[in-house]
């Protein structure tokens, strides 16, 4: 009978199959891979000396400067703050594209956080996670670390995880998230500019902006540079990112401020998604953008909460409802 | 619940059913559903220990399934080789979490609990074979499955002082590893519908050789187990009746 001569045939073709398996198995590796050069080594965030008195009420020691952006990237609604040391002596300076140039050992300090009772900030706040990028041997190098229960100190996680969070938005809303720690991997994803890891908030025209310092209004650029830490730039000669929440500027301009920063890290020449053809940043042409073409597809993505694709587990609404006016106008 | 009443109606069959001695073609196609209790084993690197203790101590095993389209091909009375394309979803969820306010109101969620479901497309390639236990047809059963990874969706599951609970959903597809790869054990009984129906009812347990997260520094290996059903049909009119 037929099948008696090809039984042999399919048993061989089963036991090769398998074989390839084990041994594509065995091939992987699946140990864990040692400290190496991609990561940073410190394990208590406390042994930066990034703050002074109590950590959870995130007061700066004098090495680290704190800075703002003009519109920032949503997490979830979480708070932030963002702080930069550079080595004594030294100072940042533009390069091309309004891009800024730092010194080796530049340390730039992310700390997500959110107040238990947004109308009352005096009731404490939950401090979740501090996101550092080193530059070391001219390379860019993450880490996050995870703020313990007690709020006195942070351990390095590289692995990313779930953290249930809750808290009292300004409307007196209680709201309860599945927060997203990220991996390593995660951070390298969005921070990718040609396969290396890059800040991506600190960049001149989102820098140039008033801030209040000592109780005065001065532009950001002017005041690093007071502190100490960056050239002297003249903010009239760059452009200055509009916040998207401020309603007095135009939609198109508060729209193309959402998309830079929330999208325009991948969506760019260099980053994560440069395969696909929407280029976010701000300066771009509408037309070279395709904004405009792809304005349903962005529009669909977003309402499905399919983009952006790390970094967030909620929808952020408000942002929604300014892209789609946004979008309407094209 | 469910998922224990579908167990305990196939067991109640398989109490009842005996091995009719009917020679099945050999090809036979058919579907299957496997109800099974999923969770995951963590290998972290001695830095992430913490991680790997926090996690251990907050989460727990849920409820899964997979069900697809299945081929067989006998070999013989003794062996038959298996095959098909399922479509899966394991996981694991954590614990009640009490949820504490700054200022406390009766309208605000008490409890939460959060599910993590892996979406995959299976494919898995089983050798049977067959042997008889007193008047019960069995089989014992090892292969492989290949997996792709279709997404992650996380629930959130929030529990509010009248009893209430909300939904919110997420999804991630970037962090984990697109392929991977389990290995299969199974243990099950042949049970003869008809002539040209053949039942499979197999507890079976399947396990992750290789991680599905694309981190370096920690691994994670799902884990299952089953009790999963099968329907085979016989395509042709059956030769020997």
């Amino acid at each position: 009978m037929k099948w008696i001569s090809i039984k042999p045939k399919l048993l061989t073709a089963t036991l090769i199959l398998f074989s390839i398996c084990f041994i594509y198995q065995s091939c992987q590796k699946e140990s864990l891979v040692s400290p190496d050069k991609t990561t940073l080594r410190i394990q208590k965030l406390s042994e930066y000396g990034i703050y002074v008195g109590n950590p959870s009420d995130l007061i700066p020691s004098t090495d680290y400067k704190l800075y703002e952006l003009s519109s920032q990237l949503f997490t979830d609604n979480a708070e932030k703050q963002r702080l930069i040391k550079l080595p004594i002596g030294t100072t940042m300076s533009v390069i091309d594209n309004g891009l800024l140039s730092f010194p080796e050992g530049t340390l730039i300090v992310k700390t997500f956080y959110y107040f238990n009772d947004k109308r009352n900030p005096t009731l404490g706040k939950k401090l979740i996670e501090t996101r550092i990028l080193e530059l070391k041997e001219g390379k860019w190098i993450a880490g996050t670390y995870m703020w313990n229960d007690a709020q006195t100190d942070a351990n390095l996680i590289s692995t990313g995880l779930n953290k249930t969070i809750n808290w009292i938005d300004n409307t007196g809303n209680g709201n309860v998230i599945s927060y997203q720690i990220p991996s390593n991997l995660d951070c390298k994803t969005c921070h990718n500019s040609n396969k290396n890891v890059m800040p991506i908030g600190p960049k001149v025209h989102n820098l140039n902006f008033s801030v209040t310092r000592n109780n005065a209004s001065v532009n950001q650029l002017i005041h690093l540079h007071n502190e100490g830490i960056c050239d002297s730039i003249n903010p009239d000669n760059y452009l200055s990112l509009p916040n998207y929440n401020n309603a007095s500027k135009t939609l198109e301009e508060r729209g193309r401020a959402y998309l830079e920063i929330n999208c325009a890290h991948c969506h760019n020449d260099k980053g994560f998604a440069s395969k696909f053809r929407y280029r976010m940043n701000y300066e771009v042409d509408i037309n070279t953008s395709k904004i405009k073409e792809g304005k349903a597809s962005i529009k669909y993505m977003m309402e499905k909460g399919d983009m952006p694709k790390i970094g967030t587990t909620v929808i952020d609404k408000a942002g929604l409802e300014l892209i789609k006016k946004y979008l309407e106008t094209l | 619940m469910k998922n224990f009443t579908i167990i305990l109606f196939f067991l109640s069959i398989s109490a009842f059913c005996q091995g009719q001695d009917i020679k099945f073609k050999k090809w036979l196609i058919g579907v299957s559903y496997e109800a099974n209790i999923s969770s995951r084993q963590l290998k972290y690197s001695a830095s992430n220990e913490w991680v790997k203790h926090i996690r251990n101590n907050s989460e727990l095993p849920r409820y899964g399934f997979s069900t697809g389209g299945n081929f067989r091909y006998n070999l013989d009375q003794t062996f038959s080789i298996e095959t098909g394309l399922l479509f899966a979803n394991r996981g694991f969820a954590t614990k009640k979490h009490q949820l504490n306010w700054a200022t406390p109101n009766f309208d605000f969620p008490i409890t939460s609990e959060t599910a993590f479901a892996f979406y995959y497309i299976e494919v898995p390639l089983k050798i049977n074979f067959n042997f008889a236990l007193r008047k019960l047809r069995m089989y014992a059963s090892t292969g492989v499955s290949m997996n792709y990874f279709v997404n992650r969706n996380t629930t959130l599951l929030v529990y509010n002082n009248n009893g209430d609970k909300q939904k919110t959903k997420s999804q991630q597809k970037y962090g984990y590893t697109k392929d991977t790869y389990s290995i299969l054990l199974g243990f099950g009984m042949n049970i003869t519908i008809s002539k040209r129906v053949l039942l499979n009812i197999e507890p079976i347990y399947i396990q992750n050789f290789t991680s599905i997260t694309a981190d370096n520094k920690a691994k994670e290996y799902l884990y299952s187990f089953g009790l999963n059903t099968k329907f085979f049909l016989n395509l042709k009119r059956n030769p020997n009746k």
